[in-house]
């Protein structure tokens, strides 16, 4: 298996066996980290269509990733679920409605998370965009701090910061460690 | 020791990471995808090819460009080169060319006499460098070629406005000087050829001898006969003529060309009281030479210059 620096390499080439395989490696996890913010299934592909077309016009006109295929990658899709977030997705919101891929019945025991599951993504709409950001990829996606500083183009201390705030900021949105009045 | 944060965080990573499971990607729809940028891919290689396929035109035309700009350069270079060519040389047309644009591009007639003059004054620099040389002489064309730009300047001169009087009169005192160099060459060249030297000892760069020209007449206009060569007799005439000829009286300035029957105040005389007749012309010109041994104490054909005499005692005139 080639690695990274390698496939970058290619890509830069415009070597189609490189395109293909950066496509079939990193299309799947970008799709479930552009699902896992959208949850809209044809606007996460439509998210990880823009992030290769992104990648391709960058390397035909010489810019694009220098060292970091991954990283570029995620941080193309989350400028562009950025561009999106704001697009209502009340059907995803909602448990009651849920999108056409859970078409399956809802065991009664996945209601509760369910119901968390959809108050914490009206949460996470509170936070900044770098705050959603660094949780997703530290606590979702279960990237490292160096992996995550690399992606959003700061350091690890830098990140460490964003992160604390990012899960402070979270916990008083859904009301978690308050004191009952 | 847990402290306040942790007890915080960790509800909240918990949330977090209930995020993790999506539902499975619809596997047309990612198909569908990869399709799509594989033909992305296709068309990015296909536009590369093409800039490929671009690179000959664009060295064609680079290379055109450089053979353009090869061409002005190398044609300036010539103009260049050819300033100090002498009559003869590969690059003396060029010269002329050269001088003749500059005339045509000279605005207004103080420009254009001035212009004429110093081409003029080039002409007679130019038969004073070539009897100088001594190895190379000088031709009918070369002194036909003087007389029709000193003519040209001369009228020029004479007819600039009355206000520029004093440009008038400069530039005639230029000719003047310009007539001078001239006869001092001839004068030069006279001199320096060598006694016994065999007539037409050297090639003539023109086989069909220019006659010279009337400097009275306009440009252009030939005044004399064909054959005939104001220093000398043109090669065909020589050798018409045999040693056995009786000697030919002096000549009378009858006889001479016109050139000499119209000397200018500063140009002398050309005599044909210089010295003896003889039927070999000394000429100094490529076209005739001093035949045998008698050519010191042999005269000029008529209507010679009075350098030709070899006396010496002629001041070419002028400053």
């Amino acid at each position: 298996m080639v690695t990274e620096r390698e496939l970058l390499r290619g890509v830069r080439r415009l070597s189609s066996e490189a395109l293909a395989e950066t496509y079939d490696r990193y299309s799947a996890e970008l799709y479930a980290y552009a699902m896992r913010q959208l949850a809209n299934p044809g606007l996460a592909e439509d998210c990880v269509a823009e992030t290769y077309r992104r990648l391709l016009d960058a390397v035909q006109q010489g810019k694009g990733p220098r060292r970091h295929l991954r990283a570029y990658l995620y941080r193309t899709a989350h400028n562009w679920v950025i561009d999106n977030y704001r697009r209502p997705s009340t059907e995803v919101l909602d448990p009651a409605n849920p999108t056409e891929d859970e078409s399956a019945p809802t065991p009664d025991a996945n209601l509760a998370a369910e119901a968390d599951r959809a108050r914490l993504l009206v949460a996470m709409e509170e936070l900044t965009a770098d705050q959603r950001q660094v949780l997703m990829l530290r606590f979702v996606e279960d990237w490292s701090l160096a992996d995550t500083a690399r992606a959003m183009q700061r350091s690890v201390g830098a990140v460490k910061a964003l992160q604390f705030r990012a899960i402070q900021a979270l916990a008083k949105a859904m009301g978690v460690g308050e004191q009952p009045s | 020791m847990r402290t306040h944060q942790d007890e915080n965080q960790e509800p909240v990573v918990r949330l977090l990471q209930t995020l993790r499971p999506v539902p499975p990607r619809n596997p047309e729809a990612a198909a569908k995808g990869r399709s799509g940028f594989a033909r992305a891919c296709q068309r990015a290689a296909l536009e590369r090819e093409g800039a490929y396929h671009r690179r000959p035109q664009l060295r064609l035309a680079a290379m055109l460009v450089g053979l353009v700009l090869v061409l002005i350069s190398s044609t300036g270079l010539a103009v260049s080169a050819s300033q100090t060519a002498l009559p003869g040389d590969s690059l003396y047309p060029v010269k002329l060319a050269a001088e003749q644009v500059a005339i045509a591009l000279s605005f207004g007639p103080a420009a254009r006499s001035q212009k004429l003059v110093e081409r003029a004054f080039r002409r007679a620099q130019e038969l004073d460098l070539l009897a100088f040389g001594g190895t190379d002489r000088i031709q009918d064309e070369d002194l036909a070629r003087f007389e029709r730009h000193l003519a040209a300047a001369r009228q020029q001169a004479h007819a600039l406005p009355p206000e520029q009087a004093r440009l008038t009169e400069a530039l005639l005192q230029r000719l003047q000087a310009a007539e001078a160099l001239r006869q001092g060459a001839i004068h030069r060249l006279q001199e320096t050829l060598p006694a016994g030297r065999p007539e037409h000892a050297g090639p003539a760069r023109d086989p069909d001898p220019q006659p010279p020209l009337d400097p009275t007449a306009p440009e252009g206009q030939e005044a004399e006969a064909p054959g005939h060569n104001r220093y000398g007799p043109s090669e065909a005439e020589s050798q018409e003529e045999t040693p056995s000829d009786p000697p030919q009286p002096p000549a009378t300035g009858a006889d001479g060309p016109p050139m000499t029957n119209t000397p200018t105040a500063h140009e002398p005389a050309a005599g044909p009281t210089a010295g003896p007749t003889s039927t070999d012309n000394p000429s100094p010109t490529r076209s005739s030479a001093p035949s045998g041994p008698g050519a010191e104490s042999e005269p000029p054909r008529p209507g010679a210059t009075g350098a030709a005499s070899g006396s010496g005692n002629q001041s070419p005139g002028g400053p």
